[in-house]
């Protein structure tokens, strides 16, 4: 055990020697570390309630002043997107910086681990069920309120944005499972 | 300042060498030491309020920066711009003996896995068995396991 790794521990001292002099770290940077925490809390936070708000407000009444749905499929869109938003905040707080920097290696890995399989069952559940029901429910609304040759574009319409909708969703949901993918294989042993 | 951020402040001084030596580890270039060692100072920030001695510093401080240094690897993002920082010594151009000396220590680091390099560089900093185990989450007995078979892929490089 002794030749290389005491090699190495010559080595480290050689380095910290010459870094013993060094400042490193100087005023400014302190500065911009400690307004870092606050100024990216507030914002996520600020950014949050407002997309929140326009979302829940604006969005299901656009539904209902431009297609004419009821006011039942306003309500039933505001809970889903209340549901969605507080399962996406919950995955983020999961793995938020704060939780995995004083959690040990191991355990980082884990929490990943756990993170891609709950997301993966929600993306699924979202996919195959709540987002199915809901265009389903739209489609019915749209087809109940407009007549025929409206309906059919509309429906069109709907379908384009629900296609975009969706892919976006699956570019986020496999970007987030690539990145959880790329810690676990970093952490585990090799 | 606020009397927390100057204790932060006097605190991270203290250990910046041991701060810096574990983002050189893991860093291919200055530019992302740079980015590596701000990133690792935003996290123990972060944490700071909560850290109350659960630990010792030394552990606490090699915990947050690997685990720094193994996200950041994942999440390339940056806190805003990142400030230089106020050292002369160029640890991947010079050619004085010290620094070579130092290059290739970084150059062996480099070669083994992340949990592999976050050991030896406890082991280096003369951490006990027990609390290179806290940090990575294995136990004392396995870090002795490990750190011999890092020794013979030492070997072979």
């Amino acid at each position: 055990m002794k030749d290389e790794l005491t090699e190495m521990r010559n080595q480290i001292a050689i380095l910290k020697t010459k870094l013993e002099n060094q400042d490193i770290i100087n005023d400014k940077m302190m500065h911009q570390v400690v307004c870092a925490k606050s100024d990216s809390m507030k914002k996520k936070i600020v950014i949050s309630i407002l997309c929140a708000l326009f979302v829940i407000i604006v969005g299901p009444f656009s539904f209902h002043y431009s297609l004419g749905t009821s006011w039942y499929f306003v309500i039933g869109t505001d809970i889903a997107m209340l549901y969605c938003m507080m399962r996406e905040y919950r995955f983020k707080r999961r793995i938020s910086d704060h939780t995995l920097m004083n959690a040990t290696l191991l355990e980082v890995a884990k929490t990943i681990q756990e993170f891609k399989q709950d997301y993966k069952t929600y993306t699924f559940l979202n996919m195959v069920l709540l987002l199915p029901a809901w265009f389903g429910w739209l489609i019915w609304e749209n087809y109940q309120n407009n007549v025929s040759k409206e309906a059919i574009g509309l429906t069109i319409a709907m379908s384009v944005g629900l296609a975009i909708g969706a892919s976006i969703g699956l570019y986020m949901y496999f970007k987030i499972q690539n990145e959880a993918s790329q810690i676990i294989k970093q952490i585990e042993e090799q | 300042m606020s009397n927390n951020e100057t204790e932060f402040s006097l605190l991270v001084r203290e250990h910046k060498s041991t701060i810096f030596t574990v983002c050189y580890m893991f860093s291919k270039d200055e530019d992302e030491v740079n980015d590596l060692f701000q990133e690792t100072l935003v996290n123990l920030w972060k944490g700071f309020d909560s850290f109350r001695g659960q630990c010792k510093v030394d552990t606490w401080i090699y915990r947050v920066a690997l685990n720094t240094c193994i996200s950041v690897e994942r999440k390339k993002k940056r806190h805003g711009k990142t400030i230089p920082l106020s050292i002369e010594a160029d640890l991947y151009h010079d050619t004085d003996t010290d620094t070579r000396q130092i290059q290739q220590l970084h150059q062996r680091i480099q070669k083994l896995g992340m949990v592999d390099r976050a050991i030896v560089l406890m082991w280096i900093e003369e951490m006990t068995y027990e609390e290179i185990g806290a940090v990575i989450g294995i136990s004392a007995q396995n870090v002795g396991v490990k750190l011999h078979r890092i020794k013979d892929e030492l070997k072979k490089q």
